[in-house]
């Protein structure tokens, strides 16, 4: 299938990840199939906060979990540190998990409910065989990190903690293999505001701290803008626009981008509501739409994006959208520089 | 049309009595929109649900206070009376469609079935007025949709058909209990969208329960914070936003990520949500608050007023402490708290008459 | 809208308001706080066990020995529970028969669980076609009466305790098994399961430090439960004929000896009658005490 394309990916020494052609499908009873993810190609640079945004349906969570083989992908390629993981045998990829993590969106879902605080963030030390001494230093040094003291909270189950408090815990779990990629599925989405804020300014210290890299996945724009160095926005198993924090915010290229930073509610009352023009029908992803997925709901489609999906195109250095009539225009090819800034 | 006062419930649970609602008063007119918007704990929903009687009869430990509606006084009505006054006068949306929806029957029966619940209205009237309301809650191909279950639709067409069900009965009050919570943004965005056109077409008045105050600052006139069962700050939309003065509505809005605001570092409210079993004595949010002293800890504050219609409960209000006139207590204001209020989470011990443990 | 709303509205569960809020340690905590029912159930259940193990140092008369003089005779200070049509010592034989019922529930319980459990777990984690070949195996067992078994395994191989562990055994052993797959299915879905993969621990590892532990209350929980169904089954096979031979005791072969006399020596059904159903009782609230023992461990709210 034509894909959106390989432009935005980076030729430096420091990515960590790089993920091409990723294809997620599973089947949905009576030969029919859902294209969760459909030919996303993007990468992230050691130390660098990857945001990936989008609404329901659009594949975000499928991607992050894909890239950690759990499960593994349809097709595509997942090249981490330099090692293909798709199609990895099983005992190699096994002895490189501990250096990729996942933190995901319910705290206390993420939590054996039978298990002690103690020994569920020491189980993954455990399940490396590490010594016991070690195994106590490191639990009691990952909870301290994320806040919490292991004298207080080691014996308890995790019924006994608010979301926030469990989160802490997760983290703290994620942590103590001391990955390098920190993949976070919706970690915050659970929690009340006052508490999120915690949350992630915990991540955010954490990765500091670490040197992490970051695959954020949100369908929170607000909270994208707080954490990710770049930004990449999925609609229906696609990338549609992939670059910068700052350049994507200030100047969204893809129409769906601008419709999503218009859709969110300005906490200012002089600001009226109002609601991008889109149809509210919204495609399915057992069947979608042909071309540019988003043709249906695009108030400026034409014949052309729903004949044929559009390439992955540079509008500015590090900023790529795909879509045949960007908000930001095309520069002459000649002009761009071929090298992104990091 | 609406006036709430004194509305204190309590609720037993498994583990106790939650003192889920103390003393909350409002009015509200025709046409306008109050925000009521608070955390988990803080009541909201336990407060709509007090105002309509809704609450589940076995575990209801006490419910006090008036709701004075056109009039009448709902809280002493029987409940034949009771139940025309929840289809005709109010209207309720809540925040999930599919429990709100029942997901076995067609749409159009579900709908035709309300318009038709006083009588007097033919199959084929009903039907009308059915496609009528489908367009005025912007689905398209209404038709199509009478036949349709509640699956078959998604998500914002689900919310879209609830709020057809709670106009059915021309409501003078429409109560919407977080409607969008659950939905995408952009559908977000075109469901508060039309239901400020509704609620303007209408004259309706609406009450909306949110936890998210970006959500309410385009639809409210007037917003009431709720903290821990109680109504903290009551102002409008502008004063609010622009003034806050009760020191949990200014951490709400400082800790709520925004775009545009490029701080790496959020400002964040420590602790958590409190206990209801047992709140913290004094005023409830004292425990994690950075300006809280002694008389906090010692005193619930009061509702004051300072301004036009903004009411707010603080002993150290931000702004100008015109409100807080006399220092001279003998109560010392430095703040008595036992270490310096960080980022650290307070470990979840119920906050009773101890100071706050750091973690 | 009357009858749509309030009730649609009623069924939410409640907000979270209602429940006193996120993250109270109080109510869920870690001690074990059965009620009195629980602890009088467990006691019977100790008593039970403790005298039918002691049985034969215990002053009991020869359970096997007929005293024609006494036959049927009620309650006296030769005999404290009566005699049996035959004149033998009722509460002897409630002691032994009790040591037969006990044993007969403990090993098919055994059996059944730990052969069941182990099945059910690898049918519910294992990939390919083992989960189903081993749950079509399962639910051909389960189609067997246990009645129409014990009947066949008799006239096979002669009545006995043993064929009775092995009729019970059979017929239990799919229930566990499905009971037991069901639960590792639901819990191999859960977040905690994908963490646990995340972190490099092998397929085992996962299931045993993960899976297992939520696996077993509910196993433990219904292993209880199903000893009292075991006992009743045995009681109702030797009532029959079907179970420990004559003269040998057993709780239902007394009964059945007592039907013929019921209306001149009640005494004679109705004590092990009563005997059986206060441990089946027993069995029951002790299995509801730990299963909701576990589940507030675990933070259900019941």
């Amino acid at each position: 299938m034509a894909g959106s394309g390989t432009a935005p990916l980076r030729d430096a020494d420091d990515v960590l990840l790089r993920v091409e052609h990723l294809v997620c499908e599973h089947p949905a009873g009576r030969g029919r199939k859902v294209h969760a993810v459909s030919d996303v190609s993007f990468d992230i640079a050691r130390r660098e906060t990857l945001g990936l945004v989008g609404e329901t349906g659009c594949g975000k969570s499928t991607t992050a979990r894909a890239v950690l083989q759990l499960p593994r992908p349809t097709s595509g390629s997942v090249r981490y540190a330099g090692a293909e993981l798709v199609g990895m045998p099983k005992p190699e990829l096994r002895r490189i998990r501990p250096s990729m993590q996942i933190i995901l969106q319910d705290p206390l879902s993420s939590l054996n409910p039978r298990r002690r605080i103690r020994d569920i963030v020491g189980a993954p030390l455990r399940a490396w065989r590490r010594p016991e001494s070690q195994v106590e230093e490191k639990v009691e040094w990952a909870l301290d990190a994320v806040g919490l003291d292991v004298a207080q909270v080691g014996d308890r189950r995790p019924h006994s903690f608010s979301g926030g408090q469990a989160q802490r815990i997760c983290i703290a779990r994620a942590l103590v293999l001391e990955p390098q990629l920190l993949v976070c599925d919706e970690p915050v989405s659970a929690l009340d505001v006052s508490v999120q804020a915690q949350v992630l300014n915990l991540l955010q210290d954490m990765k500091e701290q670490l040197g992490l890299t970051m695959l954020f996945i949100s369908h929170d724009l607000a909270v994208i803008s707080h954490v990710s160095d770049r930004v990449a926005v999925m609609y229906l198993g696609k990338l549609c626009e992939i670059g910068d924090a700052q350049s994507i915010y200030d100047s969204p290229a893809h129409p769906y981008t601008a419709a999503l930073l218009d859709s969110v509610p300005e906490p200012d009352p002089d600001v009226p509501l109002h609601a991008p023009p889109m149809s509210s029908v919204l495609p399915s992803p057992i069947d979608p739409p042909a071309g540019c997925r988003f043709s249906t709901r695009c108030p400026m489609a034409t014949e052309v994006c729903t004949a044929s999906e559009p390439p992955m195109r540079q509008v500015a250095p590090g900023h790529h959208v795909a879509c045949h009539f960007p908000l930001v225009p095309v520069p002459d090819p000649a002009s761009l520089t071929t090298a992104t800034p990091p | 049309m609406l006036r709430v006062e004194g509305i204190t419930t309590h609720l037993t649970t498994g583990r106790g009595v939650v003192r889920a609602v103390e003393d909350a008063s409002f009015e509200l007119e025709a046409g306008r929109t109050l925000a009521l918007v608070g955390e988990s704990g803080s009541g909201k929903t336990v407060l709509t649900r007090s105002i309509m009687r809704l609450l589940p009869a076995s575990s209801v430990v006490r419910a006090d206070g008036h709701v004075v509606f056109g009039g009448v006084d709902l809280m002493t009505l029987p409940p034949a009376q009771l139940r025309h006054v929840w289809g005709d006068r109010i209207g309720l949306v809540s925040q999930n469609p599919m429990t709100a929806l029942n997901p076995v029957v067609r749409v159009g029966r579900q709908l035709c079935e309300v318009i038709r619940k006083d009588g007097g209205v033919s199959a084929r009237a009903a039907r009308q007025r059915a496609i009528e309301l489908l367009t005025q809650v912007e689905i398209p191909e209404p038709e199509r949709r009478l036949g349709q279950y509640p699956h078959q639709l998604s998500g914002g067409l689900r919310q879209r058909v609830t709020i057809a069900i709670a106009l059915a009965g021309r409501p003078d009050l429409l109560i919407a209990d977080e409607p969008t919570t659950a939905l995408d943004v952009t559908v977000q965005a075109q469901i508060l969208s039309l239901l400020g056109r509704l609620q303007r077409d209408h004259g309706m008045a609406m009450i909306f329960v949110s936890h998210d105050l970006g959500v309410v600052a385009g639809l409210a006139d007037e917003i009431a914070v709720m903290y821990a069962g109680r109504i903290v700050e009551r102002a409008s939309s502008h004063q609010l936003f622009h003034g806050a003065r009760m020191r949990y509505s200014e951490a709400l809005l400082a800790a709520a990520p925004r775009i545009g605001r490029a701080t790496s570092r959020l400002t964040t409210i420590p602790g958590r949500p409190p206990d209801m079993l047992s709140p913290p004595r004094g005023c409830r949010f004292h425990p994690r608050c950075a300006h809280a002293t002694e008389r906090c800890r010692a005193s619930e504050p009061e509702l004051v007023l300072a301004g036009e219609g903004h009411r707010f409960a603080c002993w150290h209000p931000a702004g100008d402490d015109s409100v807080e006139g006399h220092h001279d207590e003998s109560v010392l204001d430095e703040p008595v708290l036992d270490e310096p209020v960080l980022d650290e989470p307070v470990l979840d011990e119920p906050v009773l008459d101890e100071a706050p443990r750091g973690g | 809208m009357t009858e749509l709303l309030p009730a649609a509205v009623l069924e939410e569960p409640p907000p979270d308001e209602l429940d006193g809020g996120p993250g109270d340690p109080r109510g869920a905590g870690d001690g074990f706080r059965p009620g009195w029912q629980f602890w009088t159930a467990a006691g019977w259940l100790a008593f039970l066990v403790v005298v039918t193990a002691l049985a034969d140092v215990l002053p009991l008369a020869d359970p096997l020995r007929p005293d024609p003089r006494s036959a049927a005779a009620g309650p006296s200070t030769a005999h404290w529970l009566g005699t049996d049509p035959l004149g033998r010592d009722l509460l002897s034989r409630i002691v032994f028969g009790g040591r037969v019922s006990m044993l007969v529930a403990f090993f098919s319980v055994l059996i059944a669980a730990s052969i069941g459990t182990l099945l059910g777990l690898v049918a519910g984690s294992a990939e390919g076609r083992i989960g189903s070949v081993i749950m079509g195996v399962l639910d051909i067992m389960l189609a067997f009466p246990a009645l129409v078994l014990a009947l066949a395994l008799t006239a096979f191989l002669g009545a006995s305790a043993r064929d009775v562990v092995i009729a019970i055994s059979f017929v239990a052993i799919p229930v566990f098994g499905r009971l037991a797959r069901a639960q590792t299915l639901t819990f191999s879905k859960r977040e905690f399961v994908v963490a646990s993969h995340a972190s490099g621990a092998t397929a085992t590892r996962t299931l045993v430090t993960e899976i297992v532990p939520n696996v077993l209350p509910p196993i433990l929980a219904f292993a209880l439960l199903f000893a009292a169904v075991a006992i009743a089954i045995e009681g109702g096979l030797s009532f029959l004929g079907l179970g420990v031979p004559p003269p040998d005791p057993s709780w239902g072969g007394i009964i059945a000896a007592g039907q013929a006399k019921l209306d001149q020596a009640p005494h004679v059904s109705l004590i092990p009658a009563g005997v059986m159903f206060l441990t089946v009782l027993a069995l029951h609230t002790a299995g509801e005490g730990v299963r909701s023992h576990f589940d507030r461990l675990a933070g259900v709210r019941t």
